[in-house]
């Protein structure tokens, strides 16, 4: 950050100038990148409440001529199983981000820490997986997930990702930057490996379980194509899917589908928000989003 | 644009949260803004019809502007992600470079031209790279907005395979289908890096 007061001409008669012209076309970058990137989003919320007309209404409006706040009451109305799918996204999401950071702080513990023929290979082979495709194991997992009868069921979205390579090697990584002096005294205390992993290593890794946390919610809450892939009835949708197929039925409600958007965006938006600095060092440490 | 976002500016943090906010929201949600965006009565038409260019596309039915549209609602998306990424690596930039930079009578533009995007190639690459992964497997803003239409004029690999396999379940050619990508893209990667992955030399 301290560069941006370095980067300056040197000083000379016309410095004052040049930071002028600097400034003002810095201003004009911000302004126009933030019309390209934020306006969608501006919109979205203002036509949330506009009435069904107003909504694809030629010239467009920008502010709503009458505030019609109950569309978001409309959406549930018209689309009975709305809070149902608003449930399926928040309770699977809820339970898939604590599996993957049990799980995945659990494994990243084993390949850290102990020492066991064959790590280096398992580790390799694990980081390996994020390489392929999802798109090539797709038919194969369908087939064994429907032979196990978890079709249809939350069960086979957490047989799939309940842990996560992604999950495995970020918290690996954060595991090796802990000192071995920390848990070696609990180790001579007697707590064994489980215990010296619960009570000292996990409450040291708390920045990268809130950033793996983070970025876990955010998969797992906009998630679309595996509920797409595995579930067929519209009470087991999430709220994702549940907007895409609402959608599909009624082409024109766009006051309701904004609306149902809104409330789609509201959850991960609260909690980057609140987790900014985490969920930025999350991608920034391992360049995946 | 990381560029502008690393220097030292009011409001900086409300920057922030805007600008990553394409990178939070999920495909189903930015699809859907983005269909409605580029209704033939939507913001995009109108936009047109304001500098004078009166047309009225029907940006999604159209099979000339269909995979445009499609590809810039794509752009949009993933800006904000690539960003995050420039975003750290500037960070790593030294800064003694740029006063010695100085020092030598280099301004701003050519500072950047030699020294910012130099140093910045790894990334660079990371961000090709992935980026082009990413396109080859575009699926989410197809089957959401077009259906792989109109007359297959956005009809993607991953499309393809999905319908093959799940819609219509011939999952055999969906398998192959995902083995042919997959090489594709293994194939595309390597001469990526032949190309573009060469270290700096500082």
């Amino acid at each position: 950050v301290a560069e941006a007061a370095l980067v300056r001409p040197a000083a000379r008669d016309t410095t004052e100038r040049v930071e002028r012209v600097q400034t003002t076309f810095r201003y004009i970058l911000y302004v126009v990148v933030t019309v390209f990137l934020f306006t969608p989003f501006v919109m979205t919320v203002l036509s949330s409440f506009k009435s069904s007309a107003e909504v694809i209404a030629y010239p467009p409006t920008f502010l709503p001529s009458v505030w019609h706040p109950e569309n978001y009451l409309q959406v549930f109305i018209a689309n009975p199983n709305f809070l149902r799918q608003v449930f399926n996204g928040f309770f699977v999401t809820l339970l898939l981000v604590g599996c993957n950071l049990f799980f995945c702080s659990l494994v990243a513990y084993a390949f850290a820490r102990l020492e066991f023929p064959g790590r280096n290979v398992l580790f390799a082979i694990m980081l390996g997986t994020m390489v392929i495709p999802s798109w090539v194991t797709l038919v194969p997992k369908y087939v064994l997930i429907n032979n196990l009868g978890l079709v249809n069921t939350f069960g086979a979205l957490l047989v799939q990702s309940y842990v996560t390579p992604f999950g495995i090697f970020l918290m690996t990584q954060f595991f090796r930057s802990v000192p071995r002096e920390l848990e070696e005294a609990a180790i001579m205390d007697g707590v064994g490996w489980f215990g010296a992993f619960w009570k000292v290593v996990l409450p040291v890794a708390r920045p990268a379980l809130l950033a793996l946390g983070i970025l876990s919610f955010k998969d797992h809450w906009n998630s679309y194509f595996d509920w797409l892939v595995y579930m067929q009835t519209p009470d087991m949708f999430n709220i994702q899917l549940g907007l895409a197929a609402f959608r599909g039925v009624y082409q024109n409600q766009w006051d309701l589908i904004m609306a149902g958007s809104v409330i789609a965006i509201l959850p991960i938006l609260i909690i980057y928000i609140l987790g900014q600095r985490y969920f930025v060092q999350g991608v920034a440490t391992t360049g995946l989003k | 644009m990381a560029a502008v976002l690393d220097q030292k500016l009011p409001f900086r943090r409300f920057f922030r949260v805007a600008w990553y906010l394409p990178c939070v929201a999920s495909s189903v949600v930015t699809t859907l803004i983005f269909m409605w965006l580029f209704l033939p009565d939507g913001f995009i038409n109108a936009a047109l019809g304001f500098i004078g260019i009166d047309v009225r596309i029907n940006c999604l039915g159209d099979e000339a502007t269909a995979l445009p549209s499609i590809m810039f609602m794509n752009i949009w998306a993933t800006a904000a992600t690539f960003m995050l990424i420039f975003l750290a690596a500037l960070q790593d930039v030294p800064g003694p470079i740029y006063e010695a930079a100085n020092l030598d009578g280099a301004g701003p533009v050519r500072q950047f031209f030699r020294i910012t995007i130099p140093l910045m190639r790894p990334e660079i690459f990371l961000v090709v790279l992935l980026g082009t992964i990413g396109c080859f497997q575009l699926f989410d803003q197809v089957k959401i907005a077009t259906n792989g239409g109109p007359n297959e004029a956005t009809l993607t690999v991953t499309y393809l395979l999905w319908k093959e396999g799940f819609r219509d379940l011939n999952m055999g050619y969906a398998s192959a289908l995902g083995v042919i990508l997959f090489i594709v893209i293994f194939g595309v990667s390597l001469v990526q890096r032949r190309f573009l992955d060469v270290r700096p030399d500082y």
